[in-house]
């Protein structure tokens, strides 16, 4: 068949993810998630993890839209901005080791996190940047003309020209920016501070030092952390479905 | 004159600490070696995975607005929403029945959870952006499924293809908690080297380094002159 085919992968995946889902539930008594939610370092390294995860992706977004929005304007192509996709994650953490240790407050493990989040900017910024400009210079610039035309002031003409069709993406690789982050381990195990610790490496640490009997509460954070981001990521796309469906179609459609 | 300084400023702010790195130089010792002809193996065979299952999952994407493909698509993009590194602690129970745990085929498998998404959506935006008329007519021209391949569509789909080899190629380099976890030690890749020795701050890190940046600018290139060969034959068989 030409038309091709979603479900060996689809299929791959959901294995993948239900078994080692499965295996998570089943390994856990609810003593563990008692004792999850005892230790107050559960709680402190989803606060932090929060924090280190939105700030960069906040910022990222912020500057990968600027740039995005200048290069559409082919004021600039960009192909400075192509070397970060070159370099694995722990390399810019290990760049970040090199080059910011002697700095004072933003060095790594500071309690500040600044070096964390600058890596990720370093990183994500790029990401972001070649997520948005295919999506910048499809919009039809005739939709900020006419908003010009009807003489709407200049955040409205903004919001109804290019806000509109930004929108979806801008949420959709906010969001997967935002996980990626939240969940990673490489970059916060080498450039974080002892305590608290981001929710990966929190969760990794648990699992694999120590003895065993720590194994099934990691696993029990597993559980309540899937649950919880994906309660989040389907109350987005809940919020966002009949946008999608309006700006695909076509209004009035 | 204002955007060649924006240019500059940026290529400045961040390219110059990639060139400081140099001096570092490269070691060869047997360890080194052999650990990266595993990563460089293990590279290649996730990229191959990521091409052969990408490849079809994103052409049904762009061209199918049914149910079941949205239903699809959503359950490829759940990796991007999970927390991978906690899913693979219960994977690993289930990698042990299957006699994948340890394994190189079993890092692999794993090593797709945070690739796979990245990829079906890349090849989902290439497919859209060729076309349903523009592939429809290409059924026209070339009736062969291999042929259209080698003549059009592969062609056609090179900077995709090229954004994935770099793609998956990073991502994969740069796992440590996945490796060790589904490797248990016995897969050891580039990651596992430098690992450790970054978090010790060791002089050698330098070197572990300069191997981890090497290695995806290496097999883009690569993956850069597999595509001049191909267009050069192409332009022969066509001229």
């Amino acid at each position: 068949m030409w038309r091709g085919d979603v479900r060996p992968a689809a299929l791959l995946i959901s294995c993948m993810l239900i078994s080692g889902f499965y295996f998570s539930l089943r390994e856990t008594t609810l003593a563990d998630y008692r004792q999850l939610f005892k230790d107050p370092n559960f709680s402190d390294s989803l606060f932090l993890s929060f924090y280190v995860a939105s700030t960069s992706t906040i910022l990222s977004l912020l500057l990968g839209l600027l740039f995005a929005r200048v290069a559409a304007k082919h004021m600039f192509r960009g192909h400075a901005l192509a070397v970060p996709l070159f370099v694995p994650h722990i390399g810019a953490a290990y760049l970040a080791l090199l080059y910011l240790s002697d700095v004072p407050i933003i060095a790594p493990h500071e309690a500040s996190h600044v070096s964390l989040i600058l890596t990720y900017v370093y990183k994500e910024l790029p990401f972001i940047f070649f997520y948005l400009t295919p999506v910048y210079t499809r919009i039809d610039r005739h939709y900020l003309e006419l908003a010009g035309m009807f003489g709407l002031p200049r955040h409205k003409r903004l919001w109804l020209g290019e806000g509109i069709f930004l929108f979806v993406p801008v949420l959709e690789v906010a969001l997967i920016v935002f996980a990626f982050i939240l969940f990673s381990y490489e970059v916060p195990a080498l450039l974080g501070v002892t305590q608290p610790k981001m929710l990966g490496v929190y969760a990794y640490e648990l699992y694999t030092t120590g003895d065993l009997s720590s194994q099934p509460v990691a696993l029990a954070s597993t559980v309540v952390v899937t649950f919880f981001f994906l309660f989040i990521v389907a109350g987005f796309a809940w919020i966002l479905r009949p946008f999608r469906l309006r700006l695909t179609r076509g209004i009035g459609r | 004159m204002r955007r060649r300084w924006l240019e500059i400023i940026l290529w400045l702010l961040i390219a110059a600490p990639l060139i400081f790195l140099l001096r570092h130089g490269l070691s060869f010792e047997d360890r080194i070696v052999s650990t990266f002809g595993t990563t460089l193996s293990m590279t290649c065979v996730v990229i191959m995975l990521n091409l052969l299952l990408a490849y079809p999952a994103g052409k049904r994407i762009a061209l199918h607005d049914g149910r079941a493909t949205h239903l699809f698509e959503l359950l490829i993009s759940l990796p991007l929403f999970t927390p991978i590194i906690l899913i693979s602690f219960g994977l690993y129970f289930g990698f042990i029945r299957t006699g994948l745990s340890d394994t190189f085929l079993g890092v692999a498998l794993v090593l797709l959870l945070p690739t796979l998404p990245y990829s079906v959506r890349m090849f989902a935006n290439g497919f859209s952006a060729i076309g349903e008329a523009m592939l429809e007519q290409m059924v026209n021209f070339v009736p062969g499924r291999v042929r259209r391949f080698f003549l059009l569509t592969g062609p056609m789909l090179e900077s995709t293809i090229q954004s994935v080899v770099l793609f998956v190629t990073v991502i994969t380099i740069s796992q440590y908690a996945l490796v060790t976890l589904v490797g248990g030690g016995v897969v050891r890749m580039i990651s596992l080297e430098a690992f450790p020795l970054f978090s010790d701050n060791d002089r050698e890190a330098g070197r572990a380094i300069v191997w981890m940046l090497l290695l995806p600018a290496m097999l883009y290139g690569i993956q850069r002159l597999l595509f001049q060969g191909w267009k050069y034959l192409l332009r022969r068989h066509l001229g």
